[in-house]
């Protein structure tokens, strides 16, 4: 069990409550709506251990740390971090980015990320830009501080293929599907969000191969695992590699049918 | 996309990550477009220090703005925690006020990296030559299966 790896949990570690962005402006049945995982990362990050954490490893006087999430979907989870940065990190001069390979979902993030920071100005972060990517391959080699991501997770017989979005035409904007071409692109696009492959795991251990090469020194990786991504084989994979990580449970929670946790990898 | 956002991006083929050439991306064909951002110069100057100063200048000149050839020196700002309010306030180490000078290069940054947005446009590797797209603000850094 992961419990040897992991300091027991403190029970009165209660997150903090802060308002949730608002997500009504979206339409699109191609976007992940927020669900019980976005939530579960919400409250990672709200634990008044986790806030401590980062407050500890970003320290006012050091460079403004640069905040990326891979697979933002509806921007919930961005919206979030940006709009609280004050609270949750201690410090309100926080960049952020949001990666997708979804231009629907791109476009719909921009929307979340802008309303929820305006709503929050005497605590919000500076959002730069959503970027069309698969994965981070778009940015500069180890830039990232504080990388989130909520992957597809879901263990799947077949893993789609990104060769739709690769090799097609510029993406347009998915919502209020009326062709059959539209619903097909509607299907794909959700499938992407959740379909993980062999143990759900097939995007997360692209990323993981690479994540040396993505952080920085002082970055943390928050990642999203269910328990069929057999959460002690990926401590066992990231602790085993030559890049000193150190991989820790930061909360967990069962949602329906599925254990979720939520981990924090970065050089100790 | 911001101006700010091109210090962070680099060619997406692997074979390039390595390459000087492949950062910053060329900015070509954008149509530019001034969107208000809330003024921050306690966020300009705590990014400062990580930014690649030489790219910033390549890519502002690129859209047709002047930057200094060497990285401003700005004081260090901070922030205290005043009252019980939890309000930020700002300060400059030693108390003194921000001077005109340093202001005005503080607003300077700010138009250029932060209120400049690339509506349409491109982003040209200088190694591999591939184009990125920028449409509605939104940058393509997919690329085609046979270059994965």
């Amino acid at each position: 069990m992961t419990s040897t790896v992991n300091p027991p949990l403190v029970p009165s570690d209660t997150p903090l409550k802060l308002p949730t962005p608002s997500t009504s402006h979206i339409t699109s049945q191609a976007v992940y709506p927020p669900s019980e995982d976005s939530y579960l990362l919400l409250d990672a990050f709200s634990l008044p251990s986790e806030v401590a954490f980062i407050s500890t490893r970003f320290p006012a006087e050091t460079p403004s740390p640069l905040l990326v999430e891979i697979g933002t979907g509806s921007g919930v989870v961005s919206a979030f971090l940006a709009a609280h940065a004050g609270t949750l990190f201690g410090r309100q001069d926080v960049i952020t980015i949001g990666l997708d390979v979804s231009y629907t979902a791109n476009t719909v993030t921009n929307t979340t990320i802008s309303k929820a920071c305006s709503q929050h100005p005497e605590t919000s972060a500076t959002f730069l830009d959503c970027v069309t990517s698969d994965l981070t391959s778009c940015l500069k080699p180890k830039c990232v501080d504080i990388l989130v991501f909520n992957p597809p997770y879901v263990p799947t017989s077949e893993h789609p293929s990104l060769s739709t979005l690769r090799d097609g035409r510029q993406q347009k904007v998915i919502v209020n599907s009326k062709s059959k071409k539209d619903y097909d692109m509607e299907d794909y696009l959700f499938s992407l969000t959740y379909a993980g492959g062999d143990k759900g795991m097939e995007t997360t251990d692209r990323l993981l191969d690479q994540l040396h090469e993505v952080l920085s020194d002082r970055g943390v990786f928050y990642l999203l695992l269910c328990a069929g991504n057999r959460p002690p084989e990926v401590v066992e994979r990231i602790t085993g590699m030559e890049f000193g990580w150190k991989m820790e449970r930061v909360i967990e929670r069962r949602a329906g049918g599925e254990i979720l946790s939520i981990w924090r990898i970065y050089r100790s | 996309m911001k101006l700010l956002t091109a210090n962070f991006l680099s060619c997406a083929v692997k074979a390039c990550k390595s390459s000087p050439l492949s950062f910053p991306l060329h900015f070509r064909d954008a149509e530019l477009a001034s969107k208000s951002v809330p003024y921050n110069p306690l966020l300009l100057s705590n990014l400062l220090p990580r930014l690649d100063w030489p790219a910033l200048v390549t890519s502002s000149k690129e859209l047709g703005f002047t930057l200094p050839d060497t990285k401003p020196e700005l004081p260090r700002l901070s922030t205290s925690t005043g009252g019980d309010d939890g309000d930020m306030n700002m300060s400059v180490d030693g108390g003194s006020g921000v001077g005109e000078e340093d202001e005005k290069t503080l607003k300077m940054l700010h138009k250029v990296l932060m209120e400049t947005e690339v509506v349409e446009g491109k982003m040209v590797c200088g190694s591999c030559g591939f184009e990125y797209g920028i449409h509605q603000s939104v940058g393509n850094f997919l690329l085609p299966s046979h270059l994965v």
